[in-house]
């Protein structure tokens, strides 16, 4: 031993003996609870220090670990302070950038002269890292101190990482020569009191080599009790901390799933085939009205909540997914067991199996009352409307009726008095008009004017009576051949008037109601026959235009024309824009055109300008 | 009626052939009408065309069908039925249905005059086996034409079957 950088194999065995020799060493009762004292507040400091450790995922995390984050200081300064009272040797447990965590029996050499001049400090820095490398674990390196004093050290690894030293030293080896000389040369260099140092140096105990050997395996032991001790409550403040993450991301979740059942209405539940085992979520719980810390309803009382009538329903719902393992969907009331409240519901519920056969059931149960109830509305609702529909049809078919009775005796009775009327006036006319004065002839004309207008009326009404009720047929016709025929009808006026008639119209065959569309054609050729009858040079222009689906045709005329504020009051019944005494007529027929067109799917507008006459148009289906 | 006048009664067709109908000799016309202006402005109407035959009125469809059992007994058939079709009692079509379902009278021309000229009146009237059916015009001097037009056409053109009562 006496190279200064010797490592030596400690054989494990041999600590044992020394762990014994401590073990009988009881501390006294006041030491104990000053160590509990020490071990309660320890652990809350090596939890401090691990936290930030124990909280990364990170592999690498442990590279920030210092010696004093997980060495337990108090517990083994009472331990060195015992060790150096049995063996007076001095020693340290020293991280690696030289930080003293425990010192026990410093020699005075030390304490008052080496670690005070910060020349010689550093040397003991020096020595307390650089000299303590490269020691594999397990083993001890005896050497000179930087300051000539001899040193033994045993690295403390973790988790296969370097972090300090237990060193046992500030000591003379019994085969080494007691040099005085060299700690005078060391006074005189960094001017210590000569006197007092070689007397510190006169203290420092000699070992033999064995002795410190000794020593430094019962430390190497300390030193493999360390680290692992260490590592293992790394481990194991790991695992609890992963497992407590675990069990609040658990608990986490539970919460959620819980309060999403809340929300939903929505409760899971699961029956073991094999055990009989079921549970339930939070959401079952609440929807059948179970305390959530009981345990859920056993296997055949699944189906007791459920009112009586449904219960067959249920078990055979369950049967047939045990039968087939084919999810069924099942809507049924319960009675909830603490308010007694009807609450529908419905249950999703699916099979799992293993190799074919199944093992478990599995289901969601939704609170569906309010839906039901909105059905159950919705229903209500309609079964309500289709009564009212019922009799409103009912009162529109009996209102259709007596309209229909009603025209059926306009058409047959409101004429025959007015043919009394008109035929005898005309009889008194022939046969009394040499016997009437002038006025009287004036009257007589005058009421059969005012007959003439009636007869009109009538004919009007009931012409778009018909057109509102006749049924309409639909056949080829040709819109062309139809105007000219309506021309001709008219001729007789158009030439006495001198009306100019203009035909653009092309030779289209569209597909409509040949009696509506010619009688919306005579209605429009006289109102505009009927309109020209004051302007100087009348003109009437009849066009059309074939377009994608519809034939769109116009009469333009000339005539007097209106205020475009009136476009649409020209369609309605009765309306007119213009007296009786100066444009004759009923106010009926734009109506019936209106009413016409309507009916046969096209539409009709029309345009003007007053004084220059006006455009009335058809868009009619093909 | 006189019968010389009912002979002198000749109608100038197309062709300018002189044409005597005898077969309408001593049969009169049968108005089924209700409304008593109507039954007289009808007489006034033909008296105007200067009809030779004789006017039997029906007031209701009743009366209507009386002339049934009358003809039977040997009446004279009437050569024209004008019947309306808005009636007391009876109206004109069931009074139409019961001629036309006759096994001897149905042969009788009858002619719907009626104010009406709903589809439905024109349909089931030409289903019941009308001749015709004729708006009777609110305007006098056009009734006077429409009854000129019949005179000539069903009492004059036309060719009822003989009489066999």
């Amino acid at each position: 031993m006496k190279d200064a950088s010797e490592t030596i194999q400690t054989p494990r065995k041999k600590n044992s003996s020394l762990r014994r020799k401590i073990d009988g060493n009881t501390p006294s009762k006041s030491g104990r609870d000053r160590a509990d004292k020490a071990l309660r507040a320890s652990e809350r400091r090596i939890k401090r220090n691990l936290k930030n450790i124990l909280f990364s995922d990170n592999d690498d995390s442990l590279k920030d670990l210092t010696l004093s984050d997980v060495l337990d200081v108090q517990v083994f300064q009472t331990i060195m302070d015992d060790f150096f009272m049995l063996t007076n040797i001095s020693n340290a447990i020293i991280d690696v950038r030289g930080t003293v965590l425990v010192a026990a029996g410093w020699q005075d050499i030390c304490t008052k002269f080496h670690r005070v001049n910060p020349e010689t400090h550093k040397h003991c820095i020096e020595s307390d890292t650089i000299l303590t490398k490269k020691v594999n674990p397990g083993a001890f390196k005896l050497y000179r101190c930087r300051n000539n004093l001899w040193d033994m050290a045993t690295p403390i690894f973790i988790s296969g990482r370097h972090l300090g030293n237990i060193i046992l030293g500030q000591m003379m080896l019994e085969d080494e020569p007691r040099d005085r000389e060299i700690f005078r040369a060391q006074a005189r260099r960094y001017g210590f009191n000569e006197q007092k140092y070689l007397a510190a140096f006169e203290r420092v105990p000699v070992f033999s080599r064995e002795t410190v050997s000794n020593a430094m395996a019962f430390c190497t032991n300390i030193a493999h009790i360390i680290s692992t001790l260490s590592y293992s409550n790394i481990r194991l403040a790991r695992t609890l901390t992963e497992q407590e993450q675990a069990e609040r991301l658990l608990k986490e979740r539970e919460e959620l799933l819980n309060r999403v059942g809340d929300i939903a209405k929505i409760g899971g539940w699961e029956i073991d085939m094999t055990t009989g085992k079921v549970m339930w979520s939070k959401g079952t719980y609440d929807i059948i009205e179970i305390d959530y810390d009981q345990p859920p309803a056993g296997l055949n009382e699944q189906t007791g909540f459920y009112l009586p009538e449904y219960r067959d329903m249920v078990e055979n719902s369950l049967k047939q997914l045990i039968e087939t393992a084919q999810p069924v969907v099942v809507e049924a009331p319960v009675k909830s067991k603490k308010k007694g409240t009807i609450k529908w519901c419905q249950t999703v519920a699916e099979a799992v199996t293993e190799n074919g056969k199944v093992v478990k059931l599995q289901g969601a149960v939704k609170d569906i009352t309010e839906r039901k109830k909105a059905e159950d509305e919705i229903r209500t609702l309609n079964a309500e409307l289709e009564e009212r529909v019922a009799a409103r049809t009912a009162e529109l078919a009996e209102r259709t009726r007596q309209m229909e009775a009603f025209t059926y005796s306009v058409s047959h009775d409101l004429k025959a008095p007015l043919r009394g009327i008109d035929g005898y006036s005309r009889l008194l006319l022939e046969g009394y008009s040499d016997r009437l004065d002038e006025e009287g002839l004036a009257f007589l004309k005058t009421v059969r004017q005012a007959t003439e207008q009636m007869r009109q009326l009538i004919e009007d009404l009931l012409d778009y009576s018909r057109m509102e009720r006749r049924s309409l047929s639909s056949r080829e016709v040709h819109p062309l051949s139809f105007i000219k025929t309506l021309i001709d009808e008219r001729s007789e006026d158009i030439a006495a008037r001198n009306i100019k008639i203009t035909l653009t119209i092309p030779d289209v065959v569209v597909k409509s109601d040949p009696e509506g569309l010619i009688q919306v054609l005579r209605n429009l050729l006289d109102n505009a026959i009927k309109f020209t009858g004051r302007v100087p040079d009348p003109s009437i222009e009849i066009g059309g235009e074939e377009r994608d689906t519809t034939c769109l045709f116009w009469v333009r005329d000339n005539g007097i024309g209106f205020d475009m504020r009136y476009h649409d009051r020209i369609f309605e019944i009765f309306h007119r824009l213009h007296s009786t005494d100066d444009y004759p007529g009923t106010g009926i027929g734009m109506a019936i055109v209106q009413k016409a067109i309507k009916r046969m799917g096209g539409r009709a507008w029309t345009e003007s300008v007053p004084g220059k006459g006006a455009t009335f148009y058809l868009e009619v289906p093909k | 009626m006189d019968g010389k006048r009912a002979r002198q009664r000749r109608y100038f067709l197309s062709g300018g052939t002189k044409v005597t109908n005898w077969n309408q000799i001593n049969r009169p016309i049968l108005l089924v009408e209700d409304n008593p202006m109507d039954i007289d402005l009808t007489k006034r109407a033909f008296a105007k065309r200067k009809l030779v035959s004789s006017i039997e009125i029906a007031r209701d469809g009743e009366e209507a069908l009386a002339f049934l059992p009358l003809w039977e007994a040997g009446r004279p058939l009437p050569l024209l039925i004008l019947l309306d079709l808005k009636l007391p009692k009876i109206d004109g079509l069931e009074v139409l249905r019961q001629i036309k379902s006759h096994p001897t009278f149905n042969t009788i021309p009858v002619v719907v005059l009626t104010s009406s000229k709903e589809d439905i009146d024109i349909k089931t009237a030409y289903e019941l086996g009308a001749n015709s059916y004729i708006m009777k015009p609110v305007e006098f001097d056009k009734f006077v034409d429409v009854a000129g037009n019949i005179d000539i056409y069903w009492l004059a053109l036309n060719t009822p079957p003989v009489s066999e009562s």
